[in-house]
């Protein structure tokens, strides 16, 4: 997708899970080629700030407003297909190779993708494309999660964690992938404890 | 577009689905449980003869549409409990549109049905030395009563999902839902066999009524899930 522009707006974001306030009426305003950084103890709320923005929890209150290319964007469902989303507890069919399964997440979109062997000769998998994804390493795994998050070229990338059982070559890949979204005018908001990846980020926003 | 969208979620269904084999399994099981159970239990129930017969058609056809629901609920309703436990409901919820991972589902659920249904139907009418009449009128009636069967259990299954007491909850929301069309299949196939129709009759002059109800069912059972199902999926 080509971005012209991207803005992304939390207005006194407020998530509860029973009585327990979560995130706390949390603010933010981002433009497109901006890396925000999410901090915060474990358990402080980060996944949930990423699940909130990605249209895949509810918040209890306040709002999440995106507008690309000045058109609004901020239904769950509009939003949804708007984000590149990498996350520990976001899985794929083991019983499918990483080119299937990426080749079905670009058949059950009708948003233009890009070319997957390409996409994952990208992520260091071009040898290992077509092996069922069950018999792949978790630092594998999370090379075909990087690889999918960037299949549709998102507004915005939400990197939870993104290094995770990742090799130094693999966290070389995160990194290129947040400097490629920042130069196509894409927003990057991640969570991490790694410090190179926390040298990309330009503003953060604490939780907990 | 949807319909290419939704052909790929019902491919990827009967993909995993071969190559796991999962569900394939625990239905092929039960199948064949099912089927030895009545092969014993029937043993013994004098079957020959005019009243024997009869007795024989209504077993059968209470036998087979137990099986077919009692199938449906250990295979159908998994559906969406798999995609939760291991983590990919994230990544569908992301990339799908609601209307299309439930209509990709159930085709995948009723093809499995109706899988059952093309073992269950003629071993359990063979078991019982019942003969078919109108064997159009039963192809007719198995496949009706699996595409509303298969749309209410994949609804119900989407439900179930996202919570923790699952195998109870599915049978409670399913079953009372399924009742019309399990009635109906039921009436359906003792008719198909020809119980009570002199052999002149035709099954659509006396019984055409029958594929009526199981029509409408689906249909009312598509087009209530596909309004319901966009609730389900984004909350």
């Amino acid at each position: 997708m080509d971005l012209m522009t991207v803005e992304l707006t939390l207005a006194s974001l407020t998530k509860r899970y029973g009585g327990r306030k979560i995130l706390n009426k949390l603010e933010l305003s981002a433009a497109g080629g901006e890396v925000i950084g999410v901090f915060g103890p474990n358990g402080s709320g980060k996944s949930t700030l990423l699940r909130c923005i990605a249209g895949l929890l509810r918040p209890s209150s306040g709002s999440v407003k995106l507008h690309v290319n000045n058109v609004d964007s901020s239904a769950p469902a509009i939003l949804r297909s708007m984000v590149g989303y990498v996350s520990p507890e976001l899985n794929l069919y083991p019983e499918l190779s990483a080119r299937e399964n990426l080749q079905f997440f670009a058949d059950v979109t009708s948003r233009p993708s890009k070319p997957i062997q390409e996409l994952l000769t990208q992520v260091g998998l071009g040898k290992r494309l077509d092996d069922p994804i069950g018999n792949y390493s978790s630092g594998m795994r999370q090379r075909v999660r990087l690889a999918l998050a960037a299949l549709h070229e998102p507004a915005i990338l939400l990197l939870d964690e993104p290094g995770l059982a990742l090799d130094e070559a693999g966290q070389e890949v995160v990194l290129s992938m947040i400097r490629e979204q920042q130069q196509r005018g894409g927003i990057v908001i991640l969570a991490t404890n790694d410090q190179r990846e926390r040298e990309l980020v330009q503003r953060h926003i604490h939780v907990g | 577009m949807w319909v290419k969208e939704t052909l790929a979620i019902a491919g990827k269904e009967l993909r995993t689905e071969w190559r796991s084999r999962v569900a394939l399994a625990s239905l092929g099981l039960f199948v064949a449980c099912s089927i030895a159970l009545v092969a014993l239990s029937t043993a013994r129930i004098p079957l020959n003869g005019a009243g024997g017969k009869e007795i024989g058609s209504q077993i059968a056809a209470a036998l087979i549409w137990i099986q077919v629901c009692f199938a449906s609920a250990m295979g159908l309703g998994r559906a969406f409990v798999v995609e939760s436990e291991r983590g990919t409901m994230t990544a569908l919820r992301l990339h799908a549109r609601a209307t299309a991972v439930w209509a990709g589902k159930f085709i995948g659920n009723t093809l499995l049905l109706l899988g059952v249904c093309v073992i269950t139907v003629p071993t359990t009418c063979g078991v019982l030395g019942v003969s078919v009449k109108h064997p159009g009128a039963l192809i007719a009636v198995v496949v009706l009563a699996a595409i509303g069967m298969g749309a209410v259990f994949t609804t119900t299954g989407a439900l179930v999902a996202q919570t923790s007491a699952r195998g109870g909850l599915l049978a409670a929301l399913s079953f009372p839902i399924l009742l019309p069309a399990f009635v109906s299949g039921v009436d359906g196939t003792l008719r198909a066999i020809g119980w009570r129709l002199s052999a002149s009759a035709a099954f659509l002059d006396t019984s055409g009524g029958i594929l009526v109800q199981l029509l409408s069912y689906a249909v009312l059972a598509i087009a209530a899930s596909l309004l319901l199902f966009d609730a389900i999926w984004n909350d």
